[in-house]
C-alpha cells in the first residue's frame, strides 16, 4: 500500500497530461451538454447592450490573438450577432495586430448568406466582407460596420483616439480613407462612441481601455476576457468603471445562453467541467498520498 | 515631532482633498414625481396645450390619472379630464394628454393626480404656460397620435480641462426619448455665431441620457470652434416624423485652460509620493543607514548562479515579453546587470533570449557593461543576447525547445509575463533547474510561485537594484515610497473607509462625494 | 556624452508626459502626440533590427553546424515562407483579408500553432496544480481550500454538488466561489496592485531623474 501511495505521490506529469487530454476531448465526440447559471457581471455586459438604443454605435477593440481563441472568439461571434440583432453600428480596431482579422474571421462565420457574392445596385458585395446577414438583419460595410485596423502604440492609442479618430486611423482595414464612409459621419473622437466592447488576452487590453477610455473619457466599457486575465479585471467591475465582464469560456456560454445564441462556448462547457474535476482529482490524490507517506516517515 | 507631523498630515490632508475635489455639475431639474411637462402643442391653429408624464410606479390597466388645471399655482384646480390606462397602453412608458379647451392667450397651471392599487400620487404644479398657437416645424407629420416634447434646460459651457476648442453642452433629453423605442430618433446640434444668423449642423446625437446619476445627455462640439468666439446653441428631437426644438443658449466661448483642476488631488497626492522619496533619498546621500528586510529570491541569485557553475551548464535570463516602455522590463534588466557581472566572474556561460528589438539592444549593452567591469570583457559575445521573436507563444515555444535540449542550470524570468509564464516555468521545472522569477503581473504571480524556487512578488522587482546595488539613494527612494505611499496613503485610505462604511447607512450621497473625490478626471 | 545624451532625452520626454497629464495646453499634447509617434516609429523600425540579428544568428548556426543547426534552417524557412507570400503574393494591402494566400496560412498554420501553444496551459495547469497544491502547512491548505472552491464553482458540475449537498440558496459553491475571486481574490489583488503602482512611480521617478541608470549600461 505504501508503495502505491509513493507512486502516487509522483506521478508522471505525462500521465496527467494524458488523462486531461482524455477528459478535455471524449465529452466534445459525445456531443455531450449542460446546463449553466448566468453570473451577474454577464448579466451587467448583455443588460447594458440591450439598453443601447438602435442606431448606437460601439467601438470593438480586440486585442487578442489566435492563442486566445478558443475563449474569446465565440464572445466576438455573439457580440456581433446581438449587434446586429438590436442594429447597433459597430466599429471595429485592435490594438494587437492580428485583432482586426480575428474581428473579420468572426463575422465570416456568423454571417449564414449563401454564396461567394451578391450583386446589389450594380455593387459586387462579398459575402462575409462587404456584407452579413444573421437571421433577418442585413449589415454593410461602411454602413453599418467598418474594420479600421490595428494601430500600434498601445495605450497611447487610446489616448490619441480622444482627440481624433481619423488621426490614428486615417484609413481603414483595406486603406480606404475613413472619413468617406456613412458610418464615420458623426463620429470624430472617442467620446461618440456610445459604449466600447474590448476583447481582451493581455497587454494593452481592458486594464488599459479602463484606464484611458473610461476614466479620462467617460466612455462605458464592457469586455471579454480570457480567465487567467479576468480576475485582474475584477476591481474595476466592482467599482462600476467596467460595464460587464465575460470571464473566459463560461462567461461566453453564460452570453451564448442570454442571447439565445448558443454556440461554441456552450458546446466546450462540459470538456472544461470535465478537466477541472479530474484536476481537483489530482490534488486530492497527491494529498492523500502526501499524508499518508508522511506518517510513515514520521513513525520512522 | 514625527509622530505629531504624521497626525496634523492625516488631519488636514482628508480635509484638503475635500475641499480641492472639482464639484460635479448640477443635474437637470425634474417635476416629481411623474415629471409632469407642457408645450403648446405645435400644428394646432387654436391655442391646445399637450401634458406629458411619466406613468406612475406599479400602473395596472384600469389605473386612472385625473388632469386637473387651474389659473393660479395655488389653486383651486378643476379637473378637466380622466385619463384611463388601458392595456394596450401599458407597451410605453409615457402619457400624454391633450387639453383643448384653453382659452388663447390665458396662462394655465397643470397637476395630475394618478389613482392606483397600490395608492394614490400627485404631481407637483407646473405652469404658468400661456395657451398661444404654434406653427408646426416644417417637414414634421402633423397630428401625429404620440406628440413630440422638446429638449429641455439646454446649457451650454466651455469644454472643462481642455486644451480649448470645444464647447459642451447638456440637456435634459425629451420624454419621448425612452430606452428601446423604435421611433425615436435621436438629436441634432445647431449652432450659430449669432442668434438672428442661420443655425448650422454640427453634429447628431442618439437617444438616452449621457449620464445617469445627473440626467443630462451631454454632447461636445469640436467641429472648428475658435477660442475666445462667441457661439449659441440649440438642440433638435427627432421622433416618428416630427422636431421639436429646444430653447437656444449662448453666448458661449470656449477657452484653454492651463490647468487641470479635476486632476488637482491627484497632483496633491503625487506631490506628497514625490516629496517623501526626494526627502529620503536626500537623508541616505546624507549618511542615514536606511533598514531593507531580506528578500529570498535575490538573495538566491549568487546561489543560482554559482549552481550553473559547478553543474557546468548555462545560465537562462528571460526578460519578459514587453518592451522598454514597461517599466518591469527596466527593473528586470537591473537585475540582469548583476547576474551578468556573476557569469563573468565565474566564466559561467550566459543566454539572454529577448521578445523585443529595444530589449536586445539594451541587454546587449548592459551584459557588455557588466562584463567589462568584472574585467572579463574577452568572455562576451554579442551572441549571447539575441532577438527570437515578438510573438508570444513563438517566444515561449522556442524558449521551451531550448530549455528542454540545453537543459540549463538556472532560469531567471525577471519582468512582465502573460500566459507565456506557467509554460515557461513549468518546463523549466520539468528538467530540474533552479528558477528564481519576479514580475509586476498579478495574474501570472501564482503561476511562478507554483512553479519556481524563488518569486519577487510585484514591488520587490523594483526594488531589486535598490537591494543589490546598495546605493544610498535608491534604498532612500524605496523609504520614501514605503512611508510616503504605503503610511500616509493607507492611513488616508483607512480615514476614507470609515467615513464611507459610516456614510453607507447615514448619508448615501457622500459615498459618491467621496468616490468623485479620488476619480481621476 | 554618451550618458548624458540619454539622461536628458529621458528627463524632457518623461517629464512632457507629467506636466502634459495636468496641463492641457495644445502645445504639449502635441509634444505628447509627437513623442508617442516617435516611439511607435522606432519601435516599428526597430523590428527590422531583430529579425535581421535572428537571420544572422540562425545563418551562423547552419554555417558552423552548432548544436540544433537544424532549428535554424526552420526558422528562416518559415520567415521567409511568410515574407515573400505575404508581400508578393497576397493582393498587396489587402493582404490580410479572407482568402489570400496569407490569410490560408494565418488560418492554417499560426492560428492551430497558437491554439496549441495556449492549450498546453490546460496541461501545465494541471501538472503545476498535482505538485504545487499539497497541505504542508495552515496557508497551504487555505489555498488547497480555494483551488477547489474556485475551479469546482467556475463549471456546471458545482452547481449540480450544490444541490446534491442541499446548500442554502445563494451558499452554492459557485456563489462562494464567486465571494473568493469578487471579495478575498479583489482585496488581494488590489493590495499588490498598491505596491506595484507605487514601485512603479518611484521606478519612473528615479529613471527621469536619471538615479536608475542600469538600463544604460553599467552602474
Amino acid at each position: 500500500m505504501q508503495k502505491l501511495f509513493r507512486i502516487l505521490l509522483s506521478i508522471d506529469r505525462r500521465i496527467i497530461f494524458l488523462v486531461i487530454f482524455l477528459a478535455l476531448t471524449v465529452p466534445i465526440f459525445l456531443r455531450m451538454k449542460i446546463d449553466i447559471d448566468v453570473t451577474r457581471e454577464v448579466q451587467i455586459f448583455y443588460d447594458a447592450i440591450e439598453a443601447l438604443p438602435s442606431g448606437s454605435r460601439v467601438l470593438v477593440s480586440c486585442d487578442y490573438d489566435p492563442g486566445s481563441e478558443p475563449e474569446l472568439q465565440p464572445m466576438a461571434e455573439t457580440a456581433f450577432k446581438h449587434f446586429i440583432r438590436k442594429k447597433i453600428r459597430f466599429a471595429i480596431i485592435g490594438l494587437w495586430p492580428q485583432g482586426p482579422t480575428q474581428a473579420s474571421r468572426a463575422l465570416v462565420m456568423i454571417n449564414e448568406a449563401k454564396g461567394r457574392y451578391i450583386i446589389e445596385n450594380n455593387d459586387t458585395l462579398t459575402v462575409g466582407r462587404d456584407i452579413v446577414v444573421v437571421g433577418q438583419d442585413t449589415i454593410r460595410y461602411g454602413k453599418d460596420f467598418i474594420n479600421l485596423g490595428f494601430q500600434s502604440g498601445n495605450e497611447l492609442v487610446i489616448q490619441r483616439l480622444g482627440s481624433s479618430i481619423t488621426a490614428v486611423f486615417p484609413n481603414d482595414f483595406r486603406g480606404v480613407a475613413t472619413s468617406s464612409y456613412p458610418i464615420m459621419s458623426g463620429l470624430n473622437r472617442l467620446a461618440d462612441f456610445d459604449f466600447i466592447f474590448n476583447l481582451s488576452a493581455g497587454y494593452p487590453g481592458t486594464v488599459e481601455w479602463v484606464q484611458f477610455a473610461v476614466d479620462r473619457f467617460h466612455v462605458p466599457c464592457g469586455a471579454g476576457n480570457t480567465a487567467v486575465q479576468a480576475p485582474q479585471v475584477y476591481p474595476y467591475l466592482d467599482a462600476g468603471q467596467l460595464t460587464g465582464l465575460m470571464g473566459g469560456m463560461k462567461g461566453g456560454a453564460e452570453y451564448e445562453k442570454l442571447t439565445g445564441y448558443t454556440a461554441k462556448a456552450t458546446m466546450s462547457m462540459v470538456s472544461q467541467t470535465a478537466a477541472h474535476i479530474f484536476v481537483v482529482l489530482f490534488i486530492v490524490i497527491g494529498n492523500l498520498a502526501y499524508f499518508m507517506t508522511r506518517g510513515k516517515k514520521e513513525n520512522h | 515631532m514625527k509622530y505629531i507631523s504624521y497626525i496634523l498630515l492625516l488631519i488636514i490632508l482628508p480635509l484638503t482633498l475635500w475641499f480641492l475635489h472639482q464639484p460635479e455639475r448640477p443635474a437637470t431639474i425634474s417635476s416629481l414625481p411623474f415629471d409632469l411637462t407642457v408645450i403648446n402643442t405645435p400644428g394646432y391653429t387654436s391655442g391646445t396645450i399637450s401634458l406629458n408624464w411619466f406613468k406612475a410606479p406599479a400602473e395596472n390597466a384600469g389605473d386612472s390619472y385625473s388632469i386637473m388645471r387651474s389659473e393660479s399655482p395655488n389653486g383651486p384646480f378643476t379637473e378637466i379630464s380622466n385619463f384611463v390606462t388601458s392595456s394596450e397602453h401599458l407597451a410605453s412608458k409615457i402619457r400624454q394628454f391633450t387639453d383643448t379647451l384653453a382659452s388663447e392667450g390665458r396662462a394655465y397651471y397643470y397637476k395630475v393626480a394618478a389613482k392606483t392599487a397600490t395608492g394614490n400620487l400627485e404631481s407637483s404644479v407646473v405652469g404658468p404656460i400661456q395657451s398661444q398657437a404654434v406653427s408646426a416645424p416644417p417637414d414634421t407629420t402633423p397630428r401625429a397620435e404620440e406628440i413630440l416634447f422638446p429638449p429641455t434646460q439646454l446649457s451650454a459651457f466651455d469644454t472643462r480641462n481642455d486644451g480649448g476648442h470645444s464647447i459642451t453642452l447638456e440637456w435634459k433629453i425629451s420624454p419621448n426619448d425612452v430606452p428601446k423605442s423604435l421611433k425615436f430618433n435621436g438629436y441634432e446640434i445647431y449652432r450659430s455665431a449669432r442668434p438672428d444668423m442661420p443655425f448650422t449642423l454640427v453634429g447628431d446625437a442618439t437617444g438616452g441620457e449621457s449620464d445617469y446619476s445627473r440626467h443630462v445627455k451631454t454632447f461636445t462640439d469640436g467641429n472648428d470652434v475658435d477660442n475666445g468666439k462667441a457661439y449659441y446653441y440649440y438642440v433638435v428631437a427627432k421622433f416618428d416624423g416630427q422636431i421639436a426644438k429646444s430653447n437656444v443658449v449662448g453666448p458661449i466661448q470656449a477657452s484653454i485652460q492651463y490647468f487641470h483642476m479635476g486632476r488637482l488631488i491627484s497632483v496633491l497626492l503625487l506631490g506628497i509620493l514625490v516629496g517623501m522619496i526626494l526627502f529620503y533619498i536626500n537623508q541616505a546621500k546624507a549618511g542615514k543607514d536606511l533598514f531593507i528586510r531580506k528578500i529570498a529570491g535575490l538573495e538566491a541569485v549568487d546561489e543560482a548562479v554559482g549552481r550553473a557553475t559547478e553543474m557546468g551548464k548555462k545560465v537562462f535570463y528571460v526578460p519578459g515579453t514587453q518592451d522598454m516602455d514597461n517599466v518591469q522590463t527596466i527593473a528586470g534588466l537591473t537585475i540582469l546587470s548583476r547576474v551578468a557581472k556573476l557569469t563573468a566572474e565565474y566564466e559561467t556561460k550566459l543566454e539572454v533570449p529577448v521578445s523585443r528589438s529595444l530589449v536586445m539592444v539594451t541587454a546587449r549593452e548592459i551584459v557588455k557593461e557588466s562584463y567589462l567591469n568584472a574585467g572579463r570583457p574577452d568572455f562576451y559575445n554579442d551572441d549571447m543576447v539575441y532577438y527570437l521573436t515578438d510573438d508570444q507563444f513563438g517566444y515561449a515555444a522556442a524558449i521551451d525547445g531550448m530549455v528542454v535540449r540545453q537543459k540549463p542550470a538556472t532560469i531567471f524570468y525577471q519582468g512582465a509575463f502573460y500566459a507565456e509564464s506557467l509554460i515557461l516555468a513549468e518546463t523549466g521545472n520539468s528538467i530540474g533547474a533552479i528558477q528564481i522569477a519576479g514580475t509586476a503581473m498579478p495574474a501570472q504571480l501564482p503561476f511562478f510561485v507554483a512553479a519556481c524556487d524563488y518569486t519577487l512578488i510585484g514591488e520587490e522587482l523594483f526594488a531589486a537594484s535598490a537591494y543589490l546595488s546598495r546605493e544610498p539613494k535608491l534604498l532612500g527612494s524605496l523609504k520614501g515610497q514605503d512611508i510616503g505611499g504605503k503610511l500616509v496613503f493607507l492611513s488616508l485610505s483607512i480615514i476614507f473607509i470609515i467615513i464611507v462604511s459610516v456614510a453607507v447607512f447615514t448619508n448615501p450621497a457622500l459615498v459618491e462625494q467621496v468616490g468623485r473625490i479620488f476619480s481621476v478626471n | 556624452m554618451k550618458r548624458e545624451i540619454p539622461l536628458l532625452l529621458t528627463a524632457i520626454v518623461g517629464f512632457t508626459f507629467l506636466i502634459q497629464f495636468f496641463i492641457p495646453h495644445p502645445f504639449l499634447r502635441f509634444l505628447a502626440d509627437m513623442f508617442s509617434d516617435w516611439f511607435s516609429i522606432i519601435a516599428a523600425a526597430a523590428i527590422w533590427l531583430g529579425a535581421l540579428n535572428l537571420i544572422r544568428v540562425s545563418l551562423e548556426k547552419i554555417n558552423k553546424k552548432e548544436s540544433d543547426w537544424f532549428y535554424a534552417i526552420v526558422t528562416i524557412a518559415s520567415f521567409l515562407l511568410i515574407v515573400i507570400i505575404g508581400f508578393f503574393f497576397s493582393g498587396g494591402r489587402s493582404f490580410q483579408d479572407p482568402g489570400t494566400r496569407f490569410d490560408w496560412i494565418y488560418l492554417n498554420i499560426y492560428t492551430p500553432l497558437m491554439a496549441t501553444m495556449f492549450a498546453m496551459l490546460a496541461f501545465f495547469v494541471a501538472s503545476a496544480s498535482y505538485r504545487a497544491f499539497r497541505a504542508r502547512n495552515a496557508q497551504a491548505t487555505v489555498l488547497l481550500l480555494a483551488a477547489f472552491l474556485v475551479m469546482l464553482g467556475r463549471t456546471p458540475f458545482g452547481d449540480w454538488l450544490s444541490s446534491i449537498v442541499f446548500l442554502p440558496k445563494g451558499w452554492g459553491i459557485s456563489n462562494i466561489s464567486n465571494i473568493i475571486m469578487n471579495y478575498f481574490n479583489v482585496a488581494g489583488q488590489r493590495a499588490i496592485m498598491i505596491g506595484i503602482a507605487l514601485g512603479t512611480v518611484s521606478t519612473s521617478l528615479r529613471i527621469i531623474l536619471g538615479i536608475e541608470r542600469t538600463y544604460l549600461g553599467g552602474d
